[in-house]
C-alpha cells in the first residue's frame, strides 16, 4: 500500500480547515442576525459590540466600517463575511478554496464529498452571479455546508485522509472557539449591573451558539447560562464536539493513527502537552478573570501546532 | 413518429436509411424516444446537465476564457455499432497500433524503415516529436504506445477511415465511462432490448497494462498517474483515472529522482514509483532532457527510464508516430512491418513537403482541409469549404511562408448522427475515437468516444470549439472474443 502524498495530505488538511471555516462563519453570521433582531432594539450598544468583533475572530479580515445603526452594521458584516468583496476569510473565498483543494485530491475523496462541496460552491457562486441579497443566500449555503459535513462523516474512508481532514477541521475549530471565548464572551456580559437580564441572556446564548454549543450546554449545565460555566464548557468539556479539550483529543487520535506516537515528534508533543493541560491541570489552575489572555496563549500554541504539522508532513 | 427526425441531406446518416426508416440497430432507440413527449425529453436533458455540473465532469478552457471550467456537452442519442462491424474495426485498430509500435521501435533502434525508404529519413528527423536523445532507449517490452486513440470517421459510402492517430496522451476516455453511467441513469429505457458491451472496466484494463510493463515485473509495482496539475484542461480525466485505478495522482513536484530511482514524496517519506502513466507532454516531462524551463516535469526522469528503473507510459518520443506528416506513410508502415494489407483505409493526404502537392494545396485552399503537421485540437487548421474569403487569404499567407509544415485533405463529408437540438432530432457530424491498450496483449475498449459537432453544418468536433460527445454502444455478440492480439 502506498503512503499518502505529502501534497495531498496538505490539500486535505486545508480542505478540512476551509470547510470548517465556512461552517463556523455561516453559524456566526446566522447568530449575528438573530442577535441584531432580538437585542438590537433593546440595547443597540451591546449589539454593536457583539457584531463588531468579527475582525477579532478572523484576524486579517478587513474591518467593517463603523456605523451606529445595528441593521446597517449587520448587513455590512454579512456582505463582507459571506460574499467576500475583498475579504479573503469570507465564506465565498473559503468555499472556493475548499473546492480547489478538493478538486486537487478528488482521487482521495468519495463522490459524495466532492459533489457536496461542489454543490455548496455552485449554490453560492450562482447566487453571486444573480446578485441575490446576502441574507437570502446565507440559509441555503449553510444547509449545503451541513451536507458536506454529513457526506464526509458518512462516506470517507477512515485512513490517512480522514486523519488529515480531522486535523484541519479541529485546528480551525479550536482556534476560532478560543477567539470566541476571548472576545465574544467579555463583549456579551457587562458586570456593572446596567445590562438588562433578557439582553445578557440573549448575548450569552449568542456566544454559545457561535461555538455551536447551545443545546449541548443546556443538556449538560442546564438552562442558566453564565459566563464561568460557559467558559468551562467551551474549554474543558470532554464530550462537547466544539470544546477545546475534545478537539485536542481528536487531534491526538488523528496523529496516533498516522503512527506518530513518539515524544520526539514536535507536533505530537505539543498537541499532547496542550491536551494534558486542558484535561488535568485545567479548571483548578485556570485564571477565570484573565481568561482572555489565557485563551490567546492557547491559541498561540494552536498556531505552533499547525506550524509543526506543516514541517513534519507537508514540507518533506 | 411523435418527434421530428431529420435525416442528413449529404453524407452517411448513422441512424437512418431514409426518412422514417431507422437502421436496424437504431429501431428500438427511435421507438423509445418517440414514445417520450418532448417535455419529458427536455426534463431528462436538464437532469443530465445538472448531473454533469454537480459531478464536476468538466474540462478547462484555455485562451479567451482562461481557467474557465466547462461541462463537456453530452447528447443522449447513443451511437450504435453492431458486432460484425465492430469486429472489423477492432481488427484494423489492433493492426494499426501494432504497426505504429513497431515503427517507433525501429526509428529509435535499427532504423530499417528509414534505410529502406519506407518513410523518408529527413521527414522523421525533422519532426519535433522525434527525440534524438532517445535513440537506443528501448522501453520495457518494446511498448511505446501503451494507450493509443485512433480518430475514425465514416465517409459518404459508410466506410470507416482513419483520420488521425494519437500516440502520446490521448484524452477522452473518462467521458466514455461517465457518459455510459449518465445515460443509464437518466435514460434507462433506451437500453431496453439491447446487449451493450460494458466500458466501465477500462481503468482495470489500463492498470493491468501499466503493471505489465513495470520494471519490477508484476510483483506489486507502484503505478501513478502523472499530471501537469489541477489547472490542466484534462484534470478531470487524470483524477478520474487515478481514482478508478486506485493509484496516486502525482504532479512533477511530488516526485524526485535520486540515483536514477523515481520516488514520491509521501507523509511516510519517499516511496519508489515503478510506472508513471504520464499525461504531461514530452516537452515538459524532464527539464534536464527537454525544455529546461519546464516546472511541470521531473529533473532526471528520462535518465531513470533509460536506466530501466521506471516505465513511462506512453514512452517519450512516441509522438513522431502520430505526426500528421507521417500519417500518409502509415499504410506502407503496416505493409513493411506486418507484411499485411491495411485493414482500415485512411484519408488521402497531400503533403506540403512535396513541391507538386504544395502548389496544389496553395491553388485549392478553398476546397481543402489544411492542417498543421504539429497542430492539435482543431487549432491552426483551415476548413476551406466553410471558410470565408478573408480567412482563406489570411491562411494563404501563413501556408506560403512554411508549406512543409502542413498537410491537406479533401473535405470528407463525414457521417452525421441524430442529435437532440432542443426542438427535435437533427443530423450532426460525428467522429469516433476508440482507445487501444498495449500491454501483455493489445486490446480495444469496445466503442470509444463519439464526438459530435453540435453546431449545425459544423465539421469541428473538438470540445474546445463547440463539440460534445455521445455514448457509443457496441452490441454484444458471443462470437466476438475479448482476448485481444499479442503485440
Amino acid at each position: 500500500m502506498t503512503s499518502m502524498l505529502a501534497r495531498a495530505a496538505e490539500n486535505i488538511y486545508w480542505m478540512g480547515r476551509l470547510l470548517e471555516r465556512a461552517s463556523g462563519l455561516c453559524r456566526k453570521l446566522d447568530v449575528s442576525g438573530n442577535v441584531a433582531v432580538e437585542v438590537g432594539g433593546l440595547d443597540p450598544k451591546a449589539t454593536l459590540n457583539f457584531l463588531g468583533d468579527m475582525h477579532e475572530l478572523y484576524p486579517g479580515s478587513p474591518k467593517v466600517p463603523d456605523t451606529d445603526a445595528v441593521h446597517e452594521r449587520y448587513e455590512a458584516v454579512l456582505q463582507s463575511f459571506l460574499l467576500g468583496n475583498g475579504n479573503d476569510l469570507s465564506v465565498a473565498v473559503s468555499l472556493r478554496l475548499a473546492r480547489e483543494n478538493a478538486k486537487a485530491v478528488r482521487d482521495y475523496l468519495s463522490r459524495e464529498v466532492f459533489e457536496s462541496i461542489n454543490a455548496a460552491w455552485l449554490e453560492l457562486s450562482a447566487a453571486l452571479e444573480r446578485g441575490e441579497s446576502a441574507s437570502t443566500v446565507l440559509p441555503r449555503v449553510q444547509q449545503h455546508v451541513f451536507a458536506v459535513g454529513g457526506a464526509m462523516g458518512r462516506s470517507m474512508l477512515r485512513d490517512e485522509s480522514w486523519a488529515f481532514m480531522d486535523l484541519g477541521v479541529m485546528l480551525e475549530r479550536l482556534y476560532r472557539v478560543l477567539l470566541v471565548v476571548a472576545y465574544k464572551l467579555p463583549a456579551a456580559c457587562v458586570d456593572d449591573g446596567s445590562q438588562a437580564i433578557p439582553v445578557r441572556s440573549a448575548l450569552l446564548r449568542g456566544v454559545l451558539r457561535s461555538g455551536a454549543s447551545l443545546e449541548n450546554y443546556r443538556r449538560v449545565k442546564g438552562v442558566n447560562a453564565e459566563p464561568e460555566p460557559i467558559l468551562a464548557f467551551l474549554l474543558f468539556d470532554r464530550q462537547a464536539p466544539h470544546s477545546v479539550a475534545h478537539g485536542l483529543r481528536v487531534m491526538e487520535r488523528a496523529l496516533d493513527s498516522l503512527g506518530i506516537t513518539d515524544d520526539g515528534s514536535e507536533v505530537r508533543r505539543r498537541t499532547g502537552l496542550l491536551s494534558a493541560r486542558m484535561r488535568y491541570s485545567s479548571q483548578e489552575g485556570f485564571d477565570w478573570r484573565a481568561h482572555a489572555e489565557s485563551c490567546k496563549e492557547i491559541s498561540d500554541e494552536i498556531i505552533a501546532i499547525h506550524d509543526a504539522l506543516t514541517r513534519k508532513y507537508f514540507a518533506v | 413518429m411523435a418527434n421530428t427526425w431529420q435525416i442528413a441531406e449529404r453524407g452517411w446518416d448513422e441512424g437512418f436509411v431514409g426518412p422514417g426508416q431507422p437502421r436496424a440497430p437504431y429501431r428500438n432507440v427511435v421507438d423509445v424516444l418517440d414514445a417520450m413527449a418532448p417535455q419529458d425529453i427536455a426534463h431528462r436533458e436538464q437532469l443530465q446537465q445538472v448531473s454533469l455540473v454537480n459531478q464536476g465532469i468538466t474540462f478547462t478552457v484555455y485562451g479567451e476564457d482562461e481557467g474557465t471550467e466547462r461541462v463537456f456537452p453530452f447528447d443522449f442519442v447513443p451511437r450504435i455499432i453492431d458486432a460484425p462491424e465492430w469486429a472489423t474495426l477492432e481488427a484494423g485498430l489492433l493492426q494499426r497500433v501494432q504497426a505504429l509500435n513497431l515503427f517507433l521501435v525501429d526509428v529509435y533502434g535499427d532504423q530499417r524503415c528509414l534505410d529502406e525508404g519506407i518513410v523518408p529519413w529527413e521527414l522523421v528527423q525533422s519532426r519535433p516529436e522525434y527525440r534524438r536523445e532517445l535513440i537506443g532507449m528501448l522501453p520495457r517490452l518494446g511498448v511505446y504506445t501503451h494507450v493509443a486513440g485512433i480518430d475514425l470517421l465514416r465517409d459518404e459510402d459508410g466506410s470507416w477511415l482513419v483520420l488521425e492517430d494519437n500516440c502520446r496522451c490521448p484524452s477522452g476516455v473518462s467521458y466514455v465511462v461517465e457518459n455510459r453511467g449518465l445515460l443509464s441513469r437518466v435514460f434507462p429505457d433506451l437500453f431496453r432490448g439491447y446487449a451493450v458491451r460494458p466500458v466501465d472496466h477500462y481503468p482495470q484494463m489500463l492498470l493491468e497494462t501499466l503493471r505489465h510493463v513495470s520494471p519490477r515485473g508484476r510483483e506489486r509495482p507502484v503505478v501513478a498517474v502523472l499530471s501537469p496539475g489541477a489547472s490542466n484542461s484534462a484534470w478531470f480525466e487524470h483524477s478520474f483515472l487515478a481514482r478508478e485505478m486506485g493509484v496516486p495522482l502525482v504532479e512533477g513536484r511530488d516526485l524526485i529522482v535520486e540515483d536514477d530511482q523515481v520516488s514520491m514524496r509521501t507523509i511516510g517519506g519517499r516511496q519508489r514509483v515503478d510506472v508513471l502513466y504520464r499525461r504531461i507532454d514530452d516537452d515538459y516531462l524532464d527539464p534536464v532532457v527537454f525544455r529546461s524551463d519546464s516546472v511541470l516535469g521531473v529533473p532526471g526522469l528520462v535518465h531513470a527510464a533509460r536506466a530501466g528503473n521506471v516505465t513511462l507510459a506512453n514512452a517519450p518520443g512516441a509522438g513522431v508516430a502520430d505526426n500528421k506528416a507521417v500519417y500518409p506513410f502509415v499504410p506502407d508502415i503496416i505493409r513493411f512491418f506486418l507484411n499485411e494489407e491495411p485493414l482500415l483505409k485512411q484519408v488521402p493526404t497531400f503533403s506540403g513537403r512535396r513541391p507538386d502537392d504544395a502548389a496544389f494545396i496553395a491553388d485549392n485552399l478553398a476546397d481543402l482541409v489544411v492542417k498543421k503537421c504539429d497542430g492539435a485540437g482543431g487549432y491552426g487548421m483551415l476548413v476551406g469549404p466553410t471558410a470565408s474569403k478573408t480567412e482563406i487569404a489570411e491562411f494563404a499567407k501563413v501556408f506560403g511562408a512554411a508549406p512543409d509544415a502542413y498537410v491537406a485533405q479533401h473535405l470528407v463529408e463525414f457521417s452525421s448522427h441524430p442529435t437532440w437540438t432542443g426542438k427535435g432530432f437533427e443530423p450532426r457530424h460525428v467522429d469516433l475515437r476508440p482507445f487501444v491498450l498495449c500491454g501483455e496483449k493489445i486490446r480495444v475498449l469496445p466503442g470509444g468516444l463519439t464526438r459530435v459537432a453540435l453546431r449545425e453544418g459544423s465539421y469541428v468536433v473538438n470540445s474546445s470549439q463547440g463539440g460534445g460527445s455521445k455514448d457509443t454502444w457496441v452490441l454484444a455478440d458471443p462470437l466476438v472474443s475479448d482476448g485481444g492480439a499479442t503485440p
